[in-house]
């Protein structure tokens, strides 16, 4: 009995320590990607200047992400790739949406700054779809799931996961204050309903409105690391 | 194992990711990411060194032989490519004075072997400065990163000097 008493211990005790292993590895791996495009924005831009090569560190990153996924064995359904779930995550959304727009309106109301588009319509209607597919997978599907494997479900993994996107923004303050803001409602709603396509839409839809909306000082260009340094809002926008 | 999670109010199924990965798919990872840390050094380092030989060009040769109150004078030359005369630009006391070509008349520096052609001195007379203590830095001034930037690269070493009463002219 005794030895039965103490295999049981011995797995007891492996087992937390596996559990506290694949916790410190998840987070691990959200800083491990931070690195990754914090090393695209501040380090390749000032050596080096030439967006090609910011494939290698963007490649790298994206790399490690896929596998792993494998690793963790997570399909693509797992991840938000997925059809069924539409609707609701959209119905989820909606409202979110109608008041973050309807603060970008009245932000852009009192400073004069309300404009219709300048893009082109291919900009509009693919791009920024597909560039908030992109963003809301690497967002989603990877930083909130091993938020939630390192911090748990609910607001610890929330927080982790728009304070990430948050950062990623700097040091473009209120770009960084609206994406924290943004990143706390689709990170909530991913969690709630995991499907990469309504936020993707939803990523489009609010970046069009913040683009519309918001004066130009306040978004700084959209500008992000060391390319915000280089823009003032004293001259104009280009 | 995934764990299945419905919410009674939306009958909408979450799966989040299952714990604790087993001890193999840990140690993968842990491989993995170790390797991502090390590409990523790498990839700084080669940046960094990049960056560097790139804006100060390792080929550029030259010293500052003497500075005084009435003259600076030297030689410089860009071995890369030694067709190309130097622009060479004065400071004194970390303050612009003038830019020269450096292609005047330098015999020692063909007698030294050092350069195949002696027109790559460079003589700044200088305008009568007020008494005091001064520092005199040479820099060439070349383009770099395709003509993205242009770099102060500083030939040979500072050189001080007094201007008097007596020995301002």
């Amino acid at each position: 009995m005794s030895f039965a008493a103490d295999d049981l211990a011995g797995e007891e005790r492996d087992a937390r320590v596996g559990v506290a292993q694949t916790r410190w590895l998840a987070g691990w791996e959200i800083a491990s990607i931070c690195i990754s495009v914090l090393i695209a924005q501040w380090a390749i831009y000032p050596f080096v200047g030439d967006n090609r090569f910011l494939l290698i560190s963007l490649g790298l990153a994206f790399a490690y992400i896929i596998l792993s996924h494998r690793v963790w064995g997570e399909s693509l359904r797992d991840l938000g790739w997925r059809r069924d779930n539409f609707p609701v995550a959209a119905r989820l959304l909606a409202l979110p949406m109608l008041l973050l727009t309807a603060a970008l309106i009245v932000t852009g109301w009192f400073f004069g700054s309300l404009r219709a588009p300048r893009a082109p319509e291919w900009f509009i209607i693919i791009w920024l779809p597909l560039w908030g597919l992109i963003q809301q997978a690497i967002l989603q599907s990877f930083v909130n799931r091993r938020a939630q494997a390192a911090f748990g479900r609910g607001w610890p993994s929330i927080l982790v996961t728009a304070a990430v996107f948050g950062l990623l923004h700097m040091p473009n303050p209120w770009l960084t204050l609206a994406t924290f803001i943004a990143g706390l409602v689709w990170a909530a709603i991913y969690q709630r309903a995991p499907n990469l396509f309504a936020l993707a839409l939803s990523h489009a839809l609010m970046t069009a409105a913040l683009v519309t909306t918001a004066p130009s000082f306040l978004l700084g260009g959209l500008r992000v690391g060391i390319r915000y340094l280089h823009w003032s809002p004293f001259w104009p926008v280009s | 194992m995934k764990q299945e999670a419905q919410s009674p109010r939306l009958r909408v199924s979450a799966s989040a990711p299952s714990l604790p990965l087993p001890a193999r798919q840990r140690a993968r990872l842990t491989n993995l990411l170790i390797a991502k840390s090390f590409i990523e050094i790498l990839l700084v380092l080669g940046l960094a060194i990049g960056f560097y030989l790139n804006a100060f060009s390792p080929y550029f040769r030259g010293t500052l032989d003497e500075a005084d109150a009435t003259r600076v004078a030297g030689w410089a030359l860009n071995h890369a490519d030694p067709a190309t005369r130097v622009e060479m630009q004065l400071y004194l006391n970390g303050r612009f004075i003038a830019s020269r070509i450096a292609d005047q008349p330098r015999p020692d520096l063909v007698r030294a072997g050092v350069a195949r052609d002696e027109r790559y001195g460079f003589v700044f007379e200088l305008p009568p400065l007020p008494p005091g203590e001064y520092e005199a830095r040479v820099y060439a001034a070349h383009a770099s990163g395709a003509g993205l930037r242009r770099t102060l690269q500083q030939i040979g070493s500072a050189q001080s000097f007094s201007v008097t009463a007596e020995n301002n002219r």
